[in-house]
């Protein structure tokens, strides 16, 4: 092989290798709970797929590494005695991208890791093989053959095309609406002509009326002919764009097995940490998802996993004292529901402790005795996912840290999805997820706030209706809809948005929305219609922008913007639900330090929202001279500062007798882990990021800091 | 009393001058006999005794006398100041002619009763009169005015009849010149009906000629109409034209804009680019100034035609109008051509008729001179009626202005 | 989500696009930024608003299928906002990971203005003091040349603050 194709090959096989390892280290662990020959002759094919591809790009020190490791499967033993041949295995799985991505020989560590393999594998690599393969064989070809590797973005790319093939094709159907209407006038003009045809014969010239006549005649028939056979085309285009957009929005999804594959053996690291056993089970992985929502998905993914290894699962001592199996049962499970996606993380551990939850909202300060007494079932369990909660008292080492569940309901949240936690049925914990399998292609109903098109995705729906003042009732200030036994928010959706009032009708059109258990009624100024739309992203500038997860293209040309679901009813509920009893805070006096007047405002509004105290100083010399003259109970500071910045600041802090212990908070906008190192090695006690800072998150972290609620 | 008493007091002086005794009674006798008012006393002392008895006797006579005298004359007094009075009011009410009110008199005497009565029967027959008079006033005053204005009517008519009489006379003096003169304007107008008849006819083909003139104004301002149609079709045909240019350079200037920046990216490579980027813009810019020009012609021109319409519709209601004066004036000439026709006859009979008409009139001139000389003898009879009813008019209005110079109630 | 803070971090270069300057008119104005940010320029669609967003974000349009948001230059710098009719046109900018829609008065076109024609900005320059990068003297009129990348990070913070 030439220089030139293998450097074009190159990152084709980086990427496939990186595929491959993860289907192998899955395999292995399938293996280890008794997977069976299957298994292990899936395991062979990869292996030796990926030598091939490895010796054809001259990359002899990790063909090496692979061929060892294929000896050693063969000689993999059934059951537990496997387990420190599959570690052996799984680590040079590790190996592979470092050895993919450096020299082609390998080097030293590769023929050192291939010898510890063979050394492994023992006499039994001797053994001759099962079938009659040929020793370092071709590649197995149908794979190769009919697939063709699609960057995502040319795809991603592509299915927008189709999308607006989809939304042209719709146009070309009112053109030829406008045709016929056309067309018809035409006809009407031919009617008056044969009527004067009539008359010139009546004149005498009996020719040109006749000729006349004829053209008419005929171009009317022509003329209906080629509109007919228009609009069957035109009709055969929009049902292909349909289907075309269609297949390419199924090209589009990844299977759930990207993200899903990795899952079982991060649980067995993390579990082995813990000195915990697990078994994790996955089902439904070959699901085709967006891509939008598999990166959604996997920080989420890994949080519940985490979650469930840390606090689901028992040690296998306190299982046996329970009288379950030693190694606890992890199970991960997607699924269908029409268009939604369904994902379940399932551990038959410990379960939901009611009082656990009780003790740990009221010791953070997120709700009063009282109400929590109250509380119970489904919004109990909800607390779960506050900002800064947390069962633990003391941070432990995978999660605890009050984030993970946050940002699991966040995330999901994001792509117009829902999160709930449920006990499961055999006395353990479920996680449940739901969103939308596809963000391309969503049935969404529109509604309209003045003259302007909004969306909302249609599984969110529960009806549409009018809403008449009749059925609607005042409770402490807020209105409601009496619905049965329920009494659902109302709120319109132009000053919901901020885009205009509320609509004067006397009995407005409203769409009612459910998330999870929370409804609310929105009142909008119209419905136009329920259709299946070509979801767009907003793009990264509009990333953030409020209420707003997407858009689509209508066939007028105009934007639909599409509405998150979760932030409609959350505001609803806000503008017209009970406003909970804010957490009991203490009123801090906080120094802020920023060289920006812009973000200084933006924090200091943050701040003063959460009830502080705010004095504000443009540098880290103006935040020095500030804290010697007055006291302060927390500082938050920028990094990037002339003068004196951020770093230096903290360090000089900490290095003074009189502020040794004052809490200090980074804010940056550099959210790299060596820089938070940074942060937190010159003294800080926590480091935010300034892009992802919410009131929740900098609440929590100063309450953390400075203690609540004393 | 006090008189009487001084009368007493003075008696004795007029006694003393009397010697011998019989003087003073002599004397007393004398002035009763001569009625004197003052009657001297005789004083019995100074006189003899004997004669004291008929002194006293006298004396007392005189007393008597005197105080009968004496009544009599106050009563005469009070009578004649009654009297007086009587007349006085009388004479007053008379000079102020107010007879209203009855007599009031002062005095209350049974002498002057009959005078009271008398003159209470004289007062009613005086208000009596006077108020009949005053009916009389009334009455002829009435009269009077009727008779003068029946004179004055009578006057005035008679002398419009002597007028009218002179001026009938006049004018049908008059009437002979003119007969004469009608009967040889008859002729001329004969003459002239004559010419008339030829011009009207003349006027009649003018008439039809202007008429064809109009119809061919009112088709050709119609087809002028149909012209201006087309040509605004035209023009809004050209003015979507335009539009398409103007979008086509609009989108060439985007083009263009989009190539320079392809131009600037590429950097020095794009630099020709660049150029013509900028030339082709400039070009577009030019198209869009000519297709603003041009859409400013397109409005003068759709103003243009519209004040050609505004004209040709005036045109052709003129036209219509012209041609519905013609019809009019074509009517008329007819007429006139008619009564041109019947003047000439007539104006033949009129001719004929002059000529026994002046004769006539000649007639009619004697009888009306013997009538005026009637008519003015007439006239200054009922001038003199007018003055006397005049002058009794005047006499009637002085006695009524008289008699209301009474005031009766 | 790549987010382009190194185009605010980083500092900025002097003349970049080798002097090419893309020109609108906002008010009165003249400003000018770097050409190589704008991919081309574009007739601005029909607006669907942005939910709770300021007025410097009058809303969204697609232009071949890709969803832009619209930025009025004109009311970020405190001006009277920019016409928003069929025929205004807009330069779509790429700023990093952020694509958007630049709209001001009028789309000018490009002007190089070599490095020795350009001055610094003036002490107090007006309501684009903050993005004042310079003064560049090309024609009749003076260009206020803006760090465009500063001044849509700070009208998007300013927008959807944390």
């Amino acid at each position: 092989m030439d220089q030139r194709t293998r450097e074009r090959l190159l990152p084709k096989f980086r990427e496939s290798a990186a595929e491959r390892v993860e289907q192998i280290a899955a395999g292995l662990l399938r293996w280890e709970q008794g997977g069976g020959t299957a298994v292990r002759d899936e395991l062979f094919r990869e292996l030796h797929t990926l030598k091939g591809e490895a010796r054809l790009l001259g990359f002899t020190g990790l063909s090496q590494v692979l061929h060892a490791a294929e000896d050693l499967v063969k000689a993999l033993p059934e059951g537990a005695a496997a387990r420190p041949l599959v570690d052996a295995l799984l680590r040079a799985c590790d190996a592979v991208p470092g050895l993919v991505d450096g020299p082609p020989a390998g080097g030293d560590a590769t023929a050192l890791l291939a010898e510890g393999l063979r050394a492994l594998a023992g006499p039994a690599a001797h053994l001759p093989p099962r079938e009659a393969r040929p020793p370092g064989g071709e590649p197995p070809p149908p794979r190769a053959a009919t697939t063709v590797r699609v960057g995502v973005e040319e795809l991603d790319e592509i299915a927008a095309l189709a999308g607006d093939l989809l939304v042209d094709g719709a146009r070309a159907r009112g053109r030829t609406r406008e045709l016929q209407e056309l067309l018809s006038r035409w006809s009407r003009l031919g009617d008056l002509a044969l009527a004067a045809a009539d008359e010139l014969r009546h004149r005498g010239d009996g020719q040109r009326a006749d000729r006349m006549a004829r053209d008419v005649h005929l171009l009317r028939t022509d003329a209906f002919r080629f509109l007919r056979r228009h609009a069957d085309a035109v009709g055969a285009v929009e049902g292909q764009f349909a289907l075309l957009a269609d297949r390419v929005s199924q090209a589009r999804l990844v299977p759930l097995s990207t993200l899903l594959a990795g899952l079982p053996r991060a649980a067995r690291d993390l579990a082995q940490e813990q000195g915990k056993e697990v078994a994790c089970a996955i089902e439904g992985a070959d699901l085709g998802v967006d891509r939008a929502i598999l990166l959604a998905l996997g920080d989420p993914l890994v949080h519940l996993l985490r979650n469930a290894v840390d606090h689901g699962l028992e040690p296998p001592a306190e299982r046996i004292r329970a009288g379950k199996p030693p190694a606890g049962r992890i199970a991960i499970t997607a699924r269908l529901d029409g268009e939604q996606l369904e994902l379940t993380v399932e551990d038959d551990g410990r379960g939901l402790d009611a009082e656990a939850i009780r003790a740990a909202a009221q010791r953070l300060g997120l709700a009063q005795e009282e109400r929590l007494r109250a509380l119970d079932g489904p919004a109990l369990h909800d607390l779960l996912f506050l900002p800064g909660f947390t069962t633990r008292a003391e941070p432990g080492e995978v999660s605890g840290r009050g984030v993970g569940l946050e940002v699991v309901r966040r995330r999901v949240t994001e792509v117009g999805g829902s999160a709930v936690v449920e006990p499961a049925p055999g006395g353990g914990t479920r996680f449940v997820l739901r969103m939308p399998q596809s963000l391309a292609l969503l049935e969404v109903l529109l509604v309209r706030v003045e003259e302007d098109v909004y969306a909302i995705p249609a599984a969110d729906v529960e009806g549409v209706g009018r809403i008449d003042p009749v059925d609607l009732t005042e409770v402490a200030g807020l209105r409601a809809l009496r619905q049965g036994e329920r009494l659902v928010p109302v709120a319109a959706l132009g000053p919901l948005l901020s885009l205009g009032p509320a609509p004067r009708a006397r009995r407005p059109a409203a769409a009612f929305l459910r998330h999870g258990q929370d409804r609310a009624a929105i009142v909008v100024d119209g419905l136009a219609g329920e259709r299946e739309v070509a979801v767009k992203s907003p793009g990264a500038f509009l990333a953030g922008a409020p209420y707003l997860t997407g858009a689509a293209v209508l066939p007028d040309g105009r934007a639909a913007l599409l509405l998150s679901t979760p932030g409609l009813v959350a505001a609803a509920r806000r503008q017209t639900g009970p406003v909970p009893a804010p957490p009991a805070r203490r009123r801090l006096r906080v120094l802020l330090v920023d060289d920006s007047a812009i973000a200084r405002d933006t924090q200091a509004a943050l701040l003063r929202g959460l009830g502080h105290e705010v004095e504000e100083a443009v540098d880290g010399e103006d935040a020095w001279r500030r804290l010697a003259a007055g006291a302060f109970q927390a500082l938050l500071t920028d990094v990037q500062m002339p003068v004196l910045d951020g770093i230096d600041l903290a360090r000089r802090v900490r290095g003074s007798a009189r502020h040794a212990r004052l809490p200090v908070v980074i804010l940056s906008s550099l959210s790299a882990p060596e820089e938070r190192r940074r942060g937190l090695d010159a003294g800080a006690d926590a480091y935010l990021v300034k892009g992802e800072l919410s009131a929740e998150a900098l609440g929590a972290t100063l309450e953390r800091l400075c203690g609540g609620g004393r | 009393m006090a008189e009487r008493a001084k009368r007493r007091k003075a008696a004795p002086r007029g006694g003393g001058r009397g010697a011998g005794g019989t003087g003073p009674i002599l004397e007393v006798l004398r002035a009763l006999a001569e009625g004197r008012g003052e009657v001297p006393r005789l004083e019995p002392e100074r006189l003899p005794s004997s004669l004291r008895p008929i002194a006293a006797a006298l004396n007392q006579a005189v007393e008597r006398v005197q105080g009968d005298a004496n009544e009599a004359g106050l009563r005469i007094a009070a009578v004649s100041q009654g009297v007086d009075e009587a007349i006085d009011s009388l004479v007053k009410m008379m000079v102020k002619g107010d007879l209203s009110g009855g007599l009031r008199l002062g005095v209350s005497d049974a002498a002057l009763a009959p005078l009271i009565a008398g003159l209470g029967q004289v007062m009613e027959t005086l208000k009596r009169f006077v108020l009949e008079t005053r009916d009389a006033a009334l009455h002829l005053s009435t009269s009077a005015a009727e008779v003068l204005s029946a004179a004055t009517q009578n006057e005035s008519s008679t002398s419009q009849q002597a007028s009218a009489v002179h001026e009938t006379t006049a004018t049908m003096e008059e009437l002979k010149g003119a007969s004469q003169q009608i009967a040889d304007n008859a002729q001329t107008v004969a003459a002239i009906a004559e010419q008339t008849l030829t011009a009207t006819r003349q006027g009649e083909g003018a008439i039809k000629a202007f008429l064809e003139a109009m119809e061919k104004v009112r088709h050709n301002a119609g087809e002028v109409d149909q012209a201006i149609a087309k040509l605004s079709r035209r023009v809004e045909r050209i003015g979507t034209v335009v539009e398409v240019i103007d979008e086509i350079a609009d989108r060439s200037d985007l083009l263009a804009l989009n190539a320079a920046l392809e131009g600037a990216k590429a950097g020095d490579a794009g630099r020709g680019f660049s150029i013509v980027a900028a030339e082709m813009r400039r070009l577009a810019e030019n198209v869009l100034e000519s297709t603003r020009e041009i859409k400013n012609l397109i409005t003068e021109i759709r103003e243009a035609t519209q004040a050609a319409k505004e004209a040709s519709d005036g045109n052709q209601r003129m036209a219509g109008e012209g041609e519905k004066l013609g019809g009019a004036a074509m009517a008329s000439v007819s007429s006139i051509l008619h009564g041109a026709e019947e003047t000439v006859s007539a104006s033949r009979v009129i001719h004929l008729a002059t000529q026994q008409q002046r004769s006539a009139t000649e007639q009619v001139v004697m009888s009306m001179g013997e009538v005026e000389s009637v008519t003015r003898q007439a006239q200054a009879g009922s001038r003199q009626a007018t003055g006397a009813a005049a002058e009794l008019s005047r006499l009637a209005a002085r006695l009524a202005e008289l008699v209301k110079r009474f005031r009766v109630e | 989500m790549p987010e382009p803070r190194e185009a605010q971090s980083a500092a900025p270069d002097p003349a970049p696009g080798e002097g090419w300057l893309f020109c609108v008119r906002a008010g009165a104005g003249r400003y000018g930024f770097d050409a190589a940010l704008v991919s081309e320029v574009v007739r601005l669609g029909p607006l669907t608003r942005l939910p709770g967003a300021p007025a410097a974000l009058p809303g969204v349009f697609t232009h071949r299928g890709e969803v832009l948001a619209v930025l009025d230059l004109c009311r970020v710098l405190g001006l009277p906002a920019a016409p928003m009719g069929l025929g205004a046109r807009a330069a779509v900018l790429r700023i990093g990971a952020w694509r958007l829609a630049l709209l001001a008065d009028a789309v000018l076109g490009l002007v190089q203005v070599p490095a020795a024609a350009q001055e610094p900005a003036p002490a107090q320059g007006g309501p684009a003091a903050r993005w004042l990068r310079g003064v560049g003297r090309a024609g009749a009129e003076p260009v206020a040349i803006l760090d465009l990348p500063a001044l849509v990070q700070d009208a998007r913070q300013r927008s959807f603050a944390p």
